[in-house]
């Protein structure tokens, strides 16, 4: 009995012991995806897309940096008394290389290119997978993010001339690089472009919104396209690109097509909005660095913030009473315990058009490009070509869509190409474009009266001066010695 | 060779069953010498044999003997051993005495148990008399002051909160510093105290240095805190009945405050608040309204009781000791409660000579109610009751109503529209079992399981008062988790005498632990009404009420090998050598193994002939250890910090997953090296009796965050680099002041010195931290701050001190300086007198911390005039007006700077931590069907002497931020034996 008691144990001993290997202590996360995990067929790599597409929603990238600072920078804003340091360095032309509102840019446009880079790198090992169109629409929509992502980086921190941005084109890559010249990083943008319009064109790319469009199809390459040539000086390829454009079956909104594009995210089918960045509830908020309004003004009167307001020379520029985007663009203040004072409305949060409360503040989709800028992109691009009657046409169509009862006028020479920029400024107000349009021209940010002139804030911004280039963060600076000896000058 | 083995075990059992066909037996009565009443329990054992017995409730013992048997060896914890010659009787009755030098008092180390003469390492003891019905929840606080080399600061006055624990100082940045706590053999969550009886507990063991810890390895380096709880001994069940009453309140009782008429004044100067608005008939019917105390609306007097009943007792082969227990404490703020139920059984029984077994269990539930807001929250009751005006109120005194104070919240009111509840189920158990194999030779197998569960409810209502949730519609939150530890130990170790002089004893192990966290988190809006969780909406995209639902696994797993040497030659030097080799899930296959190994020595000086002669010496023993220990817990909660991993995004209700962080392939553990010295001593016949310990531990392979180049789509990258070191001093002293048969008076100090010095951080030489800074050549926890320089009489402005230590006006953070100490006192520990006359006892114990410098971010808005809508500190009385005031406040002309040393102040304290008066009743009072009657007060936490103007100076942190501060208690109890 004895015996067999003790062989028992020593036994039990010895496989309590041998059961317990190394393979006990190879353990795998079970919330989180390791490489090997996550990536495992086709459409693991489709969702490695949808995490690419994920990294505009961010506020660094289209949520919130993108709408404000090159307005903010620029003459379309103005600060209010109220403002609690929000962005104020921007407006105030006080930022530097450590500023905390830059680095997180620059972080998360090189995150999404990481982003961008895990999905072209993994496509290839599951693409036998599936028919070719479908390898090719993942492919054709990384190769545009990725070309979308280092054009901004460029609008952001390179200027017209000099050094541009470092690329990025391979996932996984933890070395420290120099930067690129600008024109390396052009000629990789309309590689990227060229090639995934190739590859996207005859497959209609599924659009899963019920609102905006929010994947990258043939047309909204086309308009990208138009975009950065028209950056480039490359003219006759901005015209190129528009008129493909501007040819499909797409049409100017107006009225009240035009008006739900602000207040519901839909176009009313016109095809206006050619490619846009969306929010479901929950996954963030946009523009409440302008105006956040409170949704409840009698009861909660202190949740209404406001720290920038849109600058007297902007409202100037509408006819307020027919322009359709002067409503659209501006309200009254709607909280009666604040003085009056005319507000941002293009960003007050989704509801029915007429709805004085939106349900959800703030949550409205990004446009990232709409079909008015590819008109006056091929009209910008026909002036700089000598072509002025039919730049003059472009500009009649879009304001012809805006103001009601206009009728054509007929201008010519510089007042021609004022009155184009003049356009893009009422148009694409808290769009994303402004001290980018002024940079990409050579024009100095002039404010009007109503900026506050004083010892810490300037109300210009002559050409030529540094800030007109963000400078690299010191993040970047610090962490990458290869980096460090070509920073933007000034800072 | 397993063959060789085996029959080798078959001869020895024959060897051994021959020798026991001749037997005799002994029998007798031990009685303790100084008041001849009998000894339970006392060990009695065959020298040089595992043959043995323990004495019965009488004192009475039986042993069966070989025949040519010898010696006997009478041993209990706390009495002289005692070896006496067999020779050829048959009764052996023995009177022990007390062991004043305590060599014999057990150590518990976790693996082994050592007395203090054998231990080699420092390990300090304490007893179960020190943890026993003190009023705190939570086991970790009432160890404070209670060990050298352990600082503990109470992180929070919420009944049940954990204490911040650190021995010897923080040897790591970036990963974790609570050491690891052993309960039975179980590790057990460190800070999970809430769920546990503290009653329950025998023994403390703090074990500190490399010869202590390295057996346990990657987890040893923070020490290891070794718990044992009681167990039963053989006779007849004895039964007690334990009571606590008591009563709660602030340690701050004062709170300098403007009163209405001082507020209007205030806000009249800085033209904020409410005054400037009103017109003087206004402002005079506002102080007409007289002065509001808030502490009234916001503080309570809270109420404490327990009780316990336990049961001990057994058999020879069977005891069992049984508890349960019921606590419950009220906090100071009227949400703040804990209510605790436990239960523990544990059984030792050794059925067959050869074969012992035995199981610990505690089961508890506690149900704890929390403030809603904690920190720097207006809603922050420990804020609020400085914040709020004096001239506000809680209701319409007309209409019952509930008002909204002029700046910040009515928190009466939201509290009473919220609650925040944590329940917590623990299950702590173990299971052994012991084969003597041959004689010396054992092997035990040990499993246990550390299980917790926890479960959040965060309600508020909906159409508050205050507006809680979307559209005021309120929201329900409940949030699950649960923790289970697992460890399973077998070990065979084999012990032998070889002739007279060596002894060895060689133990072999092999460990595995495996620990698994769930957590599900659930919270719904739109509450018609408070129907859980039953009454939530819908949600639309345009309600707004979309509901969440998320959650989190993760497991990690050890594996682990390790072996002991013990070795002594003449019971006079004694060798210990440890090894340990850790394999961890935590790390890539490049560093998933780690060795960590130790060597300590002793020499019982006093054993050796030169001092033996020395009468006033009893004791005088020399230690020397050194060895290494890791820690592997890169980030917390990070389980899998080599991995490169994917996390999910949500785009336009599309699930993405997106690369989270980068593959660190080479990460591996955090190693300590620690040397230590140490002298035991007992003088003149052990009346002055302590011990002192003089270490230095280096820890190496620090775990810092390397910055990346963003281009790669990260930040940075967790690497191993920097050193720290800690070193210092430590002393436990005791005296023995008066010692007869009725009066008795002692006295004991307990006093540490750590310094604490970064001295490598990798890539930078600093990392700043807010009011604080990480910086080489400096200990952790240093504020970093511009030196504040007092107010210009001339002009009122503040003054600063520049980088050259000029005074000027100018507030340049670029001045910041580091010289202003640090939140991690150096000089800590306690002292304490105990007195007994006769039946009556009195114990008075005072903690104590000593350049301990906090930054007090709470006085920065009481002080500041852009606050002033609020109402502020009476220190703002003392503003500078005009030209020529002399006074540390300046005009409120200028702006309030945070990063100043102005806030910076010098918590060091003296405490009075407990005072206990305690009478035990004469036998002829109690009758002969009780044991013992004992009835006592007892005072927590009554006196404090400090210059720290915040609620408390106990503060886990480096920053006061609203901190739920430490309470007064005053108790009375009884304890009864059946």
């Amino acid at each position: 009995m004895k015996k067999i008691f003790r062989y028992t144990l020593m036994s039990l001993a010895v496989l309590i012991i041998s059961s317990c290997t190394e393979d006990f202590i190879d353990i795998q996360p079970k919330d989180e995806l390791t490489a090997n995990l996550a990536f495992q067929n086709f459409a693991d790599v489709q969702l490695g897309l949808i995490g690419a597409y994920d990294g505009f929603q961010s506020g660094n990238y289209a949520g919130t940096a993108y709408l404000t600072v090159p307005s903010i920078i620029a003459d379309d804003a103005t600060q209010v008394s109220e403002n609690t340091g929000q962005q104020i360095f921007f407006h105030n032309f006080q930022y530097t290389a450590d500023d905390n509102a830059i680095g997180p840019i620059w972080n998360r446009l090189y995150n999404m290119l990481e982003r961008t880079n895990t999905v072209l790198d993994q496509l290839p090992n599951f693409s036998d997978e599936v028919t070719e169109q479908e390898a090719n629409s993942v492919r054709g929509q990384a190769l545009a993010l990725r070309a979308t992502v280092h054009f901004d980086l460029l609008r952001y921190f390179a200027g017209n001339e000099g050094l541009g941005v470092p690329l990025k084109l391979v996932s996984g890559d933890l070395t420290a690089p120099t930067r690129n010249t600008i024109d390396e990083v052009y000629d990789q943008v309309i590689a990227d472009y060229t090639e995934a319009r190739t590859l996207l064109t005859g497959i209609n790319t599924v659009d899963n919104s019920a609102r905006s469009p929010n994947r990258f199809t043939v047309d909204a390459i086309n308009a990208m396209l138009a975009r950065v040539s028209l950056y480039r000086g490359d003219f006759q390829g901005a015209v190129n690109f528009a008129t493909e454009v501007i040819n499909t079956s797409r049409t100017l909104a107006t009225g009240d097509d035009f008006r739900t594009i602000w207040a519901e995210d839909v176009d009313g089918g016109t095809g206006e909005i050619i490619f846009s960045v969306t929010y479901n509830q929950g996954e963030g908020n946009i523009g409440s660095t302008l105006y956040l309004a409170s949704n409840d003004p009698t009861n909660n009167p202190d949740a209404d913030q406001l720290q920038w307001a849109p600058s007297q020379s902007l409202m100037n520029l509408y006819d307020q009473v027919n322009d359709v985007r002067f409503d659209s663009y501006f309200q009254m203040r709607p909280n009666p315990n604040f003085p009056p004072q005319m507000v941002d409305n293009k960003y007050r949060g989704r509801a029915p058009l007429g709805t004085t409360t939106p349900p959800n503040l703030q949550l409205h989709d990004v446009k990232l490009i709409r079909l008015t800028e590819v008109y006056l992109t091929r009209a910008e691009a026909n002036f700089e070509l000598g072509n002025q009657g039919v730049a003059l046409d472009d500009l009649n169509d879009v304001r012809e869509a805006r103001i009601e009862n206009y009728t054509d006028e007929t201008i010519t020479g510089q007042a021609l190409l004022d009155a184009i920029l003049d356009e893009r400024r009422k148009e694409f107000a808290f769009e994303g474009h402004r001290w980018f349009d002024l940079k990409r021209r050579n024009l100095p940010v002039v404010r009007g009266a109503d900026c506050i002139d004083g010892p810490a804030v300037a109300c210009t911004l002559e050409v030529g001066n540094f800030r007109f280039i963000l400078p690299i963060p010191q993040g970047e600076i610090f962490a990458n010695d290869n980096i460090a000896p070509q920073q933007n000058p000034g800072y | 060779m397993k063959k060789i083995l085996l029959s080798s075990f078959l001869l020895m059992v024959c060897l051994c069953t021959a020798a026991l066909a001749q037997e005799r037996t002994v029998s007798g009565k031990v009685t303790s010498i100084k008041d001849g009443s009998t000894l339970p329990g006392v060990n009695v054992i065959l020298k040089g044999t595992t043959n043995g017995t323990v004495t019965d409730i009488d004192g009475n013992y039986k042993l069966s003997v070989p025949a040519d048997a010898s010696v006997l060896v009478f041993s209990f914890i706390g009495l002289v051993t005692e070896e006496v010659e067999i020779g050829t009787r048959s009764v052996i009755d023995l009177q022990m005495s007390e062991d004043v030098t305590q060599l014999s008092e057990v150590v518990v180390t976790g693996y082994s148990e050592l007395t203090q003469k054998q231990l080699t390492g420092s390990a300090f003891n304490v007893g179960a008399e020190k943890l026993e019905q003190v009023p705190i929840a939570s086991f970790d606080q009432i160890l404070q002051g209670r060990a050298p080399g352990l600082f503990i600061t109470q992180t929070s006055g919420q009944p049940g909160a954990a204490a911040r624990v650190r021995i010897r100082g923080e040897s790591s940045i970036n990963s974790d510093n609570d050491p690891l706590y052993m309960v039975d053999g179980v590790s057990v969550d460190p800070g999970v105290f809430a769920t546990l009886n503290p009653n329950d507990f025998e023994t403390v063991s703090v074990l500190k240095d490399a010869a202590a810890t390295a057996i346990y390895g990657s987890r040893g380096s923070n020490g290891v805190i070794v718990i044992t709880t009681k167990r039963g001994k053989a006779g007849s069940t004895r039964l007690n009945y334990r009571f606590q009453y008591g009563w709660s309140d602030r340690t701050r009782t004062t709170f300098d405050v403007l009163n209405t008429e001082q507020k209007v004044a205030r806000e009249l100067a800085t033209g904020q608040g409410l005054a400037p608005t009103l017109t003087s008939e206004q402002r005079d019917s506002l102080i007409a309204r007289g002065t509001t105390d808030w502490t009234e609306e916001l503080f309570r007097t809270g109420i404490t009781q327990s009780h316990e009943l336990n049961a001990s007792g057994g058999t020879e082969d069977f005891t069992y000791y049984i508890s349960a227990n019921y606590f419950g404490q009220e906090g100071i703020t009227p949400d703040s409660e804990l209510n605790r139920y436990t239960l523990r059984f544990n059984f030792d029984s050794n059925p067959k000579d050869k074969f012992r077994w035995g199981t610990s269990n505690s089961l508890g539930y506690s149900r704890e109610r929390r403030q809603r807001n904690t920190g720097l929250s207006t809603f922050n009751p420990f804020l609020a009751a400085f914040l709020l005006n004096p001239y506000d109120a809680v209701r319409d005194p007309d209409t019952g109503e509930f008002l909204a104070p002029a700046a910040g919240i009515n928190i009466v009111a939201l509290n009473e529209e919220t609650e925040r509840l944590r329940e917590e189920k623990k299950l702590l158990t173990n299971l052994y079992l012991e084969y003597d194999i041959i004689e010396g030779l054992t092997a035990r197998t040990s499993w246990g399981m550390d299980l917790r569960e926890r479960e959040f409810t965060d309600i508020d209502i909906p159409f508050a008062f205050s507006a809680l949730g979307p559209n005021n519609q309120g929201s329900i939150d409940r949030d699950f988790n649960r923790r289970i530890r697992f460890i399973g130990t077998n070990s065979i170790s084999y012990g032998r005498q070889f002739g007279e002089d060596h002894n060895f004893k060689v133990g072999l192990f092999h460990e595995i632990n495996y620990e698994e966290f769930r957590n599900t988190a659930s919270e719904g809006f739109g509450l018609n009404r408070i129907l859980e969780p039953n009454g939530t909406t819908p949600g639309t995209d345009a309600n707004g009420f979309i509901p969440s639902f998320t959650g989190a696994r993760r497991d990690n797993a050890l594996l682990s090998y390790f072996a002991n040497v013990a070795y002594d030659y003449k019971d006079k030097y004694f060798l210990n050598v440890t090894v340990r080799r850790d394999g961890s899930s935590r790390f890539g296959a490049n560093n998933r193994f780690a060795n960590f190994w130790s060597v300590g020595t002793s020499w019982q000086l006093s054993d050796e002939d030169f001092i033996s002669n020395v009468s006033w010496i009893d004791n005088l023993k020399l230690k020397l250890s050194y060895g290494t220990t890791g820690n592997q817990f890169v980030g917390q909660e990070d389980f899998f910090p080599s991995l490169p991993r994917f996390a999910e995004v949500t785009f336009d209700g599309n699930t993405g997953i997106v690369p989270s962080n980068i593959e660190q392939t080479d990460l591996r553990w955090e190693t300590t090296s620690t040397l230590n010295l140490g002298i035991d001593f007992a003088l003149f016949t052990s009346r002055i009796s302590g011990t002192i310990d003089l270490y230095r531990a280096l820890t190496s392979d620090l775990f810092i965050t390397q910055q990346l180049s963003r281009t790669t789509g990260f930040t940075s990258l967790d690497v191993n680099a920097g050193e720290l070191v800690n070193q210092g001093v430590e002393l436990s002293l005791n005296g023995d002041i008066i010692r007869t048969n009725d009066f008795t008076l002692s006295a004991n100090v307990i006093f540490t010195y750590n310094d604490n010095e970064v001295t490598d951080l990798g890539q930078v030489d600093e990392f700043e931290q807010g009011t604080s800074i990480i910086r080489e050549g400096l200990p952790l926890g240093s504020h970093f701050v511009v030196g504040y320089a007092g107010v210009n009489p001339a002009n009122g402005a503040p003054l600063y001190t520049d980088a050259d230590g000029n005074v000027t006006e100018t507030f340049d953070p670029g001045n910041a300086r580091a010289d202003f100490g640090t939140f991690q006192a150096p000089y800590f520990g306690s002292f304490g007198l105990n007195a007994s006359y006769k039946g009556l006892e009195f114990g008075a114990f005072f903690t104590y911390a000593w350049d301990y410098v906090l930054f007090n971010n709470n006085q920065f808005f009481f002080e500041n005039p852009n606050f002033a809508g609020f109402n502020q500190h009476v220190n703002v009385l003392r503003t500078w007006e005009q030209p020529g005031d002399i006074t540390d406040i300046h005009s409120i002309a200028f702006p309030t700077q945070l990063n100043s040393s102005r806030f910076l102040e010098d918590a060091s304290f003296l405490r009075l931590r407990n005072v206990t008066i305690a009478y035990n009743l004469p036998t002829n009072l109690i009758g002969k069907h009780l044991n013992n009657v004992r009835v006592y007060v007892q005072g927590q936490n009554l006196l404090t002497w400090t210059d720290w103007q915040g609620f408390d100076p106990e503060n886990g942190n480096n920053i006061l931020q609203g901190d739920f501060p430490a309470i007064r208690q005053f108790l009375v109890g009884l304890d009864i034996g059946f």
